[in-house]
C-alpha cells in the first residue's frame, strides 16, 4: 500500500476526531474495526473500509458516535466517467459491507442490552443522582448502583442503555445504537418535548405534565426529533435546549435551534437572568 | 460545565413554575395570540395538577363526629335529631354530652388513678359547635334539653306547696323582724330592747329556709347572674344556648374587655368561689358549670379580638365542634319525625339520671377507673403529651391539648353513668374507649377553632407567608428572602420554620434543599401553583 495513500486516509481519520490508537491499515476492500484514540481501552468503536487499487476509496466512522464518513484520494471532478463508475460501485459494496457489519454490532447490542435490562431492578428516587437532581425515577432500573435508562426507538425496540453513576458520570453500552433513540417520560397529548438529559426531561415533564423525551446528548437532539416528526406529525414539538453559554459556539442551543428548524418545533430555552443566585 | 444551563438548573434556582411557564411561553408563542391566555391558563392549571389542593391555614378539613361514640339511648336520641333537623351529627353529639354533663355534674367526680386518689375531674363540660345561621341550632337544642325543661316543670309543680310555704314564712318573718326592729329602736328602757333583740334573733334563727324551684340550665346570662344561680341550684348550672350573649359576656365584649371570668373558669375546675350578694354572703365549694353552645363562626371570629379572653384560658376549656354545615344542600321535601319510642326512653333515662339530685349540694361521689380503662386514658394523654412539645402536632394549641385527657375522662364517666346509671361503681373500658375517640376526633376541630379564633400564632404567621407569596408573586423563593421580607414578624427563623411547616402539612408549599457547589445547600420554598390561578 502506498504510504501516500495510508498517510492520507489516516489524516483524515484524525481530522474527523476517529483517530487511531495504533495506526495500522489493511487496504484489502472490507471492513475493519480499531481503537478511537479517545475511546477506552479494549473497545472497537471505530472501522473503516479502504480501497488501494485502481482508484484510491475509503469509508470510516465510529458505532459510538454514529459518524460515517468518505475518504478519496483524488477529488471526483479530476476522475473519467469509468473511474467515477467503479468508485460508486466500490462506495456501494464499502456501504453495504459497513451496514452488514453496524447491522451485526447493533444486533449484538441489543442482545446485551435486553440482558442487561432483565436483570436491572426498577429505580425509586433514592439514587444520589436523582436525589441531587430532584427529580423521581421516571422508567428507569438500577443495576449495581447505576442509573439505568434505557435508548429505545419509535417503534419501542430497545436498542441500548445509558448507565449514570452516583457521581453523575454517563456511560453507553459499547456499540449500542444512539442516533434516534431516545427514552420518552408520558404520554404525548398536545405537545412533546425533547431535551438532552434525563434529569431535565424528568424536571420538564414534572413540571408541565408534557410527555417528554430524552436524546442524551445535543448530536441527537436531530434524529430524535426528525423521527418523533415522522411518528406524531400533528403534536407541537418543543425543543428544550440546553443554553451552555460558558462552552465556546454554544452546542446546546445551536443543536436544538436546528433541530427545531428542521422539523417546525418551537424552541424553549432556560432564561436565568434575573434569577437569584442561590 | 456550568451549573446554570439547563431546565433542572433553572428548577433548582427559580422553582417549576418557572419551568413551567418558560416551556409554556414557548407554545403559546408558536399559537394564534388569541389563544394565548386560555392556553397559559390551561398550561398553569396543568402545572397545578401536580400538586394536591392546598388547604390554607385556618381551612383545616375536619373529620365528622359520629353518634355512636355515646351510650345507645342518647345515640337514638342524637341520630333522630340530626336527621329530623337535617343537621350535621357532630352538633347533636356535644349538645347531648352537654346535656349528660347538666344532669350528672357536681354529683359525681371521676378519679382515673382511683377512688382514693386525690386527683379527681368534675364532670362539668364545656362544648361549643358552630353553624352558620339558618342551620337550626335552636331546634336542635330545643329537642335535646326538652326532658330538662320537663322535669324543671315537674319539680316545680311537685313543690309549689313548699315553696309558697316557705315564702310566706319567710314574709311574715322579715315583716315581724322590721316590726322588732322599730319596737327596739323606740323602747323605753334596755330591758325592753333586749327582749325586742331576743326576738329579732329568734326569728331569724326560726325563719324558714328559702326553697326555688330548681333550675338545671339557663340561656342568656351575665356573670354576675350566673354566680347567683349557682348559690341559689346547688353550686351547679349549665348554660345551654344558641345564642351568642354568654360567649359574648365571657369576651369582655360588653364591658370593655374586662368580663368577670372567676365564676367560669372556678365553675369548670370545681374551684370554691365565695360570693357577694346585696343580702348576704355567699360560699360555694364545688361549683359546677357546664356549657352546651351553638353558635355562628362569625362570632368566634368576633371575638379573637379579645387578647384576654384568649389568654385567660377560657377557649382551652371548650370542646369545639365545627362540623361542616349542609345548609344549601338540604332536602326540603324530605321530613323525619324524632319517632316518640325515642324521644320517651331518652327523657325516661334523663330523669332517672336526675333522680336522687339532693335538693343540698353534698360532696360528690367519685368514681374510679377499671385497670384496662385507665391503661387506655394513660395511653391517649402519653399520646398527647407527646405531641404537645417543641414541634410536636399539638404544640400550638397545647393550651388546649393539655386539657384533653382530662376531658377524656369526664366524657368517660357520663358515658358510664348514662349507661349504667347513677349506681356505677367504676368507668368500664368501653365507655373510656369511646371517650378517647371523641377526642381524637375533636383535635382537628380545635385547631380550625383556633384557627378562626386567630389564637394560633402559627396560623396566622403561616397565613402572612401566603399572603406575601400570593401577592409578590413569588412562586418559588428562598427561606432568607422570606424571613427578610417579613423581618418584622420573623425575627427568629424558628418561628418562619414552624409556618413553613404547618403550610406543607396542608400542601400549601414544599421545602426543597437545592445543594451548593462548595456550600451549604439553600432551602427553597415552592407554593402550591393552585394558589396563584385564579
Amino acid at each position: 500500500m502506498s504510504r501516500l495513500y495510508s498517510d492520507a486516509f489516516l489524516q483524515a481519520l484524525a481530522d474527523a476526531g476517529l483517530a487511531m490508537h495504533k495506526p495500522s491499515l489493511l487496504a484489502d476492500g472490507s471492513l475493519h474495526r480499531y481503537r478511537v484514540d479517545t475511546d477506552k481501552a479494549g473497545s472497537t468503536n471505530g472501522w473503516y473500509v479502504l480501497h488501494v487499487d485502481g482508484q484510491p476509496f475509503g469509508a470510516f466512522g465510529s458505532w459510538k458516535t454514529g459518524q460515517s464518513e468518505t475518504w478519496t484520494a483524488t477529488s471526483a471532478q479530476t476522475m473519467t466517467d469509468g473511474e467515477r463508475k467503479a468508485l460508486a460501485i466500490r462506495m456501494a459494496a464499502a456501504k453495504a459491507a459497513r451496514d452488514a457489519e453496524r447491522e451485526q454490532v447493533y444486533s449484538s447490542s441489543r442482545q446485551r442490552a435486553l440482558s442487561l435490562w432483565a436483570k436491572a431492578k426498577p429505580a425509586d428516587g433514592g439514587h444520589a443522582y436523582l436525589v441531587k437532581k430532584a427529580v423521581p425515577a421516571y422508567g428507569l432500573k438500577l443495576l449495581r448502583q447505576q442509573l439505568v435508562v434505557p435508548l429505545r426507538d419509535v417503534d419501542g425496540t430497545l436498542h441500548s442503555l445509558q448507565f449514570i453513576g452516583t457521581e453523575g458520570g454517563k456511560i453507553f453500552l459499547t456499540g449500542g445504537r444512539k442516533r434516534s433513540c431516545y427514552h420518552a417520560i408520558g404520554k404525548p397529548t398536545a405537545a412533546l418535548c425533547i431535551c438532552e438529559g434525563y434529569a431535565t426531561a424528568a424536571t420538564i415533564y414534572q413540571a408541565t405534565g408534557h410527555a417528554t423525551a430524552v436524546a442524551f446528548d445535543a448530536g441527537n437532539i436531530l434524529p430524535v426529533a426528525k423521527a418523533l416528526r415522522q411518528k406524531f406529525p400533528r403534536i407541537t414539538l418543543v425543543i428544550a435546549a440546553d443554553n451552555d453559554t460558558e462552552t465556546p459556539g454554544n452546542p446546546g442551543l445551536t443543536a436544538a435551534q436546528a433541530a427545531a428548524r428542521a422539523v417546525g418545533a418551537v424552541l424553549a430555552v432556560p432564561q436565568f437572568a434575573g434569577v437569584a443566585h442561590v | 460545565m456550568s451549573d446554570r444551563s439547563d431546565f433542572n438548573d433553572l428548577a433548582r434556582v427559580a422553582g417549576g413554575g418557572a419551568v413551567a411557564a418558560a416551556i409554556s411561553s414557548a407554545i403559546s408563542s408558536s399559537q394564534a395570540p388569541e389563544e394565548d391566555a386560555t392556553e397559559r391558563d390551561a398550561e398553569v392549571s396543568k402545572f397545578g395538577s401536580n400538586w394536591p389542593d392546598p388547604i390554607l391555614p385556618g381551612q383545616v378539613p375536619v373529620p365528622e363526629i359520629p353518634v355512636d361514640v355515646l351510650p345507645s339511648w342518647v345515640k337514638d336520641m342524637a341520630l333522630a335529631v340530626a336527621e329530623s333537623t337535617q343537621t350535621p351529627p357532630a352538633m347533636a353529639v356535644m349538645l347531648s354530652l352537654s346535656v349528660l354533663a347538666t344532669c350528672l355534674h357536681r354529683r359525681f367526680e371521676v378519679a382515673p388513678w382511683g377512688e382514693e386518689d386525690d386527683y379527681t375531674e368534675p364532670l362539668s363540660l364545656w362544648t361549643l359547635t358552630t353553624q352558620p345561621s339558618g342551620s337550626r341550632k335552636t331546634a336542635v337544642i330545643g329537642a335535646l334539653a326538652a326532658p330538662l325543661v320537663h322535669w324543671e316543670k315537674l319539680e316545680r309543680d311537685r313543690l309549689r306547696k313548699q315553696i309558697a310555704q316557705s315564702k310566706a314564712g319567710r314574709l311574715v318573718a322579715k315583716k315581724r323582724i322590721e316590726k322588732l326592729t322599730k319596737d327596739a329602736v323606740n323602747a323605753d328602757n334596755d330591758k325592753d330592747r333586749e327582749r325586742f333583740r331576743q326576738e329579732i334573733e329568734n326569728e331569724e334563727n326560726n325563719m324558714p329556709p328559702e326553697i326555688l324551684a330548681p333550675r338545671l340550665f339557663t340561656g342568656d346570662v351575665t356573670a354576675e347572674r350566673l354566680q347567683a344561680l349557682l348559690v341559689e341550684h346547688d353550686e351547679r348550672m349549665a348554660v345551654l344556648s344558641d345564642e351568642a350573649g354568654i360567649f359574648l359576656i365571657m369576651s369582655g365584649m360588653y364591658s370593655g374587655g374586662n368580663a368577670n371570668l372567676d365564676v367560669f373558669l372556678q365553675g369548670h375546675a370545681g374551684a370554691p368561689m365565695r360570693v357577694d350578694r346585696a343580702d348576704r354572703c355567699a360560699h360555694v365549694d364545688r361549683p359546677s358549670l357546664s356549657f352546651g353552645l351553638a353558635l355562628q363562626p362569625g362570632v368566634l371570629a368576633d371575638v379573637a379580638s379579645s387578647r384576654r379572653f384568649r389568654d385567660s384560658g377560657l377557649l382551652a376549656r371548650f370542646l369545639f365542634a365545627m362540623p361542616q354545615s349542609n345548609v344549601g344542600s338540604r332536602d326540603v321535601r324530605r321530613r323525619w319525625s324524632i319517632s316518640s319510642y325515642v324521644k320517651q326512653e331518652y327523657e325516661r333515662r334523663l330523669h332517672g339520671l336526675l333522680d336522687g339530685r339532693a335538693q343540698v349540694a353534698s360532696k360528690p361521689r367519685v368514681i374510679g377507673m377499671t385497670d384496662p380503662a385507665r391503661e387506655v386514658w394513660l395511653d391517649f394523654a402519653a399520646e398527647i403529651e407527646g405531641q404537645q412539645g417543641e414541634r410536636g402536632g399539638l404544640e400550638s394549641i397545647a393550651d388546649w391539648s393539655s386539657k384533653l385527657p382530662g376531658a377524656a375522662a369526664r366524657i368517660a364517666a357520663l358515658i358510664e353513668l348514662a349507661d349504667v346509671g347513677p349506681t356505677a361503681e367504676t368507668i368500664s373500658l368501653d365507655a373510656t374507649e369511646k371517650a378517647v375517640r371523641l377526642c381524637r376526633l375533636l383535635i382537628p376541630h380545635a385547631h380550625a377553632a383556633f384557627g378562626l379564633l386567630g389564637a394560633d400564632a402559627t396560623d396566622t404567621d403561616a397565613t402572612a407567608v401566603v399572603k406575601w407569596a400570593r401577592d409578590g408573586g413569588h412562586l418559588s423563593f428562598k427561606k432568607s428572602d422570606c424571613q427578610k421580607a417579613m423581618e418584622g414578624r420573623f425575627r427568629s427563623i424558628a418561628r418562619l420554620d414552624k409556618a413553613i411547616e404547618r403550610l406543607e402539612l396542608g400542601d400549601v408549599v414544599k421545602v426543597e434543599k437545592v445543594p451548593n457547589r462548595n456550600a451549604r445547600p439553600t432551602t427553597m420554598i415552592r407554593m402550591n401553583p393552585k394558589l396563584f390561578i385564579d
